[in-house]
């Protein structure tokens, strides 16, 4: 049966092949028309008999693998022809990189068992692993979301709105669709095939082979991280094909609109934060203040705590980052060499936290930069809203330093609107191209992959002593709680007063608990509560790596740069501590547990 | 890797339990089960013992404390002189345990490749004993279906492959006839004899008594976490007080004369009877019919031949190959049996056995020998000599006693 079925397919490759050579005999001899009815009938013919041949041989597994692929084709090329019918091309496009994505992933996941097919033991875990994920439809799913995902949303995007939000808005949720997606899987792959081989007892025979506990834990890792390679090269590849396609689509609003695409979102750009200029310094200017306070009220000003110290403070960087009409500030950017010696263009970046009139206002900036005067020009500032000011960098001096004064000015055909309240921090940056896009995502797709490395061990590591919901829920906790510890931080020192801030250790110990009593004691039901809330929260922090720190689509998407820096402190910090630290912890307690159950 | 029977080491212990107790506790560290307790145990090399007990008796329990899989609460275990858990040992140990625990998504030959990669086997190796189990355990038309989609007792079979793939020394079958039809039954006692015969160590883990019987060399029988007996199977097995003659069809006056014979010596025949044929010799013989006829079946076939690497020495047989060429020998390649039969010393034959053991006295512990009623050993074990010794006392070597 197999040999009649290889000679079906020699049959049909020779038929091919002749109806191809004839075709180009005849069209060598001139006969154009004859080449193409060669062509029109040997392929008719061609294409019954490999039908033919893909019913008929459809048990032997090649055939029915080779059927599955050639109808899977077929089906797409049916729905494109339909969409080309009703006029929609960008459904089209969307259809061929959906089977595109497919097929790049089918060839990727033969090429990795290709790949993990040495005679290691280790390998062989690592390929058996990569065959559950496929074959146990857990990660299937999860390909079939990222090929949908990634040829899908650009295509969807409404193409009135300007190309430059298109493209942003496609690099972010793309991206963070496949690390979200991405992560999912990982927990769910690392927790369930530990979990599963221990309950279905697969591991009685894994382990009383020569194969150590820690050799069947890399292998199930490796396994996992090598499935995680393929589908964010291919995801990769996907998006920066689409994002490529998208700006060459030629729908852009003006040529503005792809300038701004090209300098500001397809490039990797470093950002520069202001400082204040030289000369200012706010501990010195809150020393004057407080000295001038306690001259007037002695007695009121005469004990000030730190933390009472560090708020001035904080207030007089808020005053600093918020300009009044008709009046200047200064920020002072260092460290723009670099951007001097490309002769390119410096982007100043302007963050409002919030303007006067609420969500939008209009407003008329004057700049001076290193002492140049600027033309004046009215900028439409929004609330949460980034705008974009280029600046010439044969500003920059030798130095690399750039003094930009900002003066919020009357508009003489309009109202005065009132003060801009810049966010602190990356409220006012300087930003200069310093790479391409290529390498960008690149730079963040390995940041992400270090960071599914990490999820994948603390699967691994959870799974070798909790069941699988027991073990999924904890990751996703985890995996919740470091994506966004940032934020959780934040709201943390937000949430209820500190007992005390100016001790450490045992003291602050000991004040928490002198400072719940006190509540207690006062009534204070929900404020005390507060406390051991805050200190849960503040110790789980501790307890998980801040993944909030990497995270790179925001960055890719707004055109900033992720640096070799972010890159080698995910792979020291993340990689090279959390996964490495979460790998040891799960091999130590994979080792002290029994495989076995009680069976009597 | 393969040791001869009665070759250098053939006796020595190759496990061996002192004072081992399992018991299982709760979480508040109450002791729940005693499933095993104070079991002091040996496997010799080269037998094949047969550990005997009902449901719950302790002897999975047993088996999964040698191989690491569970830690004694007490007690001690020396595998190969190595503490069960250290990995170098897990090279020369085959095991199936009680059910089949495999990958569902993988078929067959990914199976069996999985596991030879575990054991580090080198491909071109590891493809042709995959191709030889596949055959001996008759899955080869099913070898590109999922695990998942096989009967229980085409699991078993390829349970069965995977714990050979690597030729094992000491290998630790945990209820292995569960599930199999006759013929896989039958199939693998004769593995076991076969494996028996070359010197592999095996220990049987049972509660169908017929198979222990069939196939051990010792026996030790459990029960509550204890071995209450333990000994060879003609120690514990045979009777000593009554001998049965097997021969061919007898007619009354043969019958009358043999009967004299005993009455001289005291004895009568208690009863003549013609034996019947096993319904397992039946069955078999109406499945090689069918599918003698061509009959289709879409489960497990016949298996084959056992594996050749399993009857043979590959490693030597590969080594006398290369020798012969780095010799540039002109010499026709000889068989895959003479290339065997070259490197290694001849096992002795069963006839030979038989006349050895008329020689010399029968030790207490013999050597591991063959049996079963299939086994050709068996057949040929029998000294006919009593026979004749019976119909004419004259006759022979010695008078019977």
């Amino acid at each position: 049966m197999a040999s009649s079925g290889r000679n079906w397919w020699w049959i049909l490759a020779g038929m091919v092949g002749t109806t191809l050579l004839i075709a180009a005999v005849t069209a060598a001899q001139g006969f154009g028309v004859a080449a193409g009815w060669t062509v029109v009938a040997g392929g008719s013919v061609g294409l019954l008999w490999g039908l033919w041949g893909l019913w008929h041989w459809r048990t032997q597994t090649t055939v029915a693998r080779l059927g599955s692929i050639v109808s899977a084709t077929a089906a797409a090329g049916l729905l494109g022809f339909l969409l080309l019918l009703s006029g929609r091309e960008s459904g089209v496009i969307a259809v061929a990189g959906v089977w595109s994505m497919a097929a790049a992933m089918g060839g990727g996941v033969w090429l990795l068992r290709k790949l993990l097919g040495g005679r290691s033991a280790v390998l062989a875990v690592a390929r058996t692993m990569v065959d559950e994920a496929i074959r146990m439809k857990v990660a299937l799913v999860c390909v079939g979301a990222l090929a949908l995902l990634v040829p899908v949303l650009p295509m969807a995007l409404d193409k009135q709105e300007l190309l430059r939000y298109r493209i942003m808005f496609t690099l972010s949720w793309s991206l963070m669709g496949v690390g979200v997606i991405l992560g999912l899987m990982t927990i769910f792959l690392a927790c369930a095939t530990v979990a599963g081989d221990l309950r279905n007892r697969q591991i009685y025979l894994t382990l009383t082979k020569p194969l150590g506990r820690g050799g069947y834990l890399l292998g199930k890792w490796v396994g996992i991280m090598a499935l995680n390679a393929l589908l964010l090269l291919v995801t990769g590849l996907g998006v920066y094909t689409f994002v490529i396609l998208l700006e060459r689509s030629g729908t852009q609003r003006d040529d503005y609109d792809l300038r701004s695409v090209r300098e500001q979102v397809l490039v990797a750009r470093v950002s520069a934060e202001a400082q204040p200029p030289p000369g200012v310094d706010f501990e010195q200017v809150y020393e004057q203040r407080i000295k001038m306070l306690r001259e007037e009220h002695p007695e009121e000003f005469a004990q000030v705590s730190e933390q009472e110290k560090q708020n001035m403070i904080l207030a007089l960087r808020a005053a600093w980052h918020t300009i009044e009409p008709q009046n200047s500030e200064a920020y002072f950017f260092t460290g723009l060499s670099a951007a001097r010696g490309g002769g390119q263009v410096i982007q100043l970046r302007l963050h409002p936290l919030s303007t006067a009139s609420g969500t939008e206002t209009v407003v008329q900036l004057a700049l001076r930069i290193n002492g140049r005067v600027m033309p004046t020009n009215v900028y439409r500032l929004a609330d949460r809203t980034v705008s974009l000011i280029p600046i010439p960098s044969s500003l920059v001096d030798d130095r690399g330093n750039l003094l930009v004064e900002i003066a919020n000015v009357d508009d003489p055909n309009r109202p005065l609107t009132g003060s801009i309240n810049f966010a602190p921090g990356e409220g006012v940056q300087a930003l200069y191209r310093v790479g391409g896009f290529e390498g960008n995502l690149a730079r963040a797709l390995t940041v992400t992959w270090i960071k599914l490395g990490f999820l994948a061990a603390l699967g691994l590591a959870s799974a070798t002593v909790l069941d699988f919901p027991v073990a999924c829920l904890l990751c996703l906790l985890v995996y919740v709680g470091a994506s966004a510890s940032g934020f959780f931080e934040q709201s943390l020192a937000d949430f209820g007063a500190k007992a005390r801030s100016d001790v450490t250790g045992w003291r602050q110990l000991v004040a928490t608990i002198y400072a719940l009593v006190t509540s207690l004691r006062d009534g204070e039901v929900w404020e005390s509560l507060k406390i051991p809330i805050r200190m849960i929260g503040k110790t789980f922090l501790a307890m998980v790596p801040a993944l909030g720190r990497y995270a790179v689509a925001a960055s890719v998407s707004d055109g900033q740069v992720v640096g070799w820096s972010l890159l080698g402190s995910a792979a020291l910090w993340v990689g090279g501590l959390w996964t490495v630290g979460c790998g040891l912890v799960g091999w130590v307690l994979f080792r002290t547990r029994e495989l076995a159950r009680v069976m009597v | 890797m393969a040791v001869e029977r009665g070759g250098a080491g053939a006796g020595e212990p190759i496990v061996v339990c002192g004072k081992l107790t399992k018991i299982f506790r709760d979480f508040w560290m109450r002791n729940r089960v005693r499933a095993v307790e104070d079991v002091d145990l040996e496997v010799r090399r080269g037998e094949v013992l047969g550990l005997l007990g009902p449901n719950g008796s302790g002897k999975s329990t047993t088996i999964k404390m040698i191989l690491g899989l569970l830690r004694p609460t007490s007690g001690r275990i020396a595998v190969f002189g190595k503490r069960p858990d250290d990995v170098a040992i897990k090279k020369r140990i085959g095991y199936l345990p009680e059910e089949s625990y495999l990958y569902r998504f993988l078929d067959a030959r990914e199976t069996l490749d999985y596991y030879g990669r575990l054991f580090h086997l080198e491909r071109r190796q590891r493809m042709r004993r995959v191709e030889m189990l596949l055959e001996m355990v008759g899955l080869e038309a099913a070898q590109r279906r999922p695990v998942g989609e096989y009967s229980k007792g085409m699991q078993r079979r390829i349970g069965l492959a995977q714990a050979l793939i690597n030729d094992p020394e000491f290998l630790i079958l945990d209820e292995p006839t569960t599930g199999l039809d006759p013929i896989g039954t039958r199939q693998i006692k004769d593995l076991i004899l076969e494996l028996g015969r070359r010197g592999k160590t095996v220990l049987l883990c049972s509660h169908l008594l017929a198979d222990v019987e069939d196939v051990c060399d010792r026996i030790a029988i459990m029960y509550g976490g204890k071995v209450r007996l333990e000994g060879t199977v003609d120690e514990l097995l045979v009777r000593q007080d009554v001998m049965t003659i097997q021969t061919g069809l007898l007619d009354d006056r043969t019958i009358e004369q043999v009967e004299s014979v005993l009455t001289r010596h005291g004895r009568s025949i208690e009863r003549v009877e013609r034996p019947r044929q096993k319904l397992e010799s039946l069955f078999l013989e109406i499945v090689q019919r069918a599918q003698a006829e061509g009959a289709a079946t879409s489960g497990a076939r016949s298996g084959g031949k056992i594996a050749e690497f399993l009857t043979t020495d590959e490693q030597a047989d590969q080594g006398q190959a290369l020798i012969d060429r780095l010799a540039g020998s002109v010499e026709e390649p000889a068989s895959p049996a003479q290339e065997v039969a070259a490197p290694q010393p001849q096992a002795p034959s069963p006839a030979t056995e038989v006349i050895e053991s008329l020689a010399v006295p029968k030790p207490t512990e013999a050597p591991p020998r063959a049996k079963g009623p299939h086994s050709p050993a068996k057949d040929q074990d029998v000294d006919k000599s009593v026979i004749d010794r019976l119909l004419d006392p004259g006759s022979g070597p010695g008078k019977a006693e």
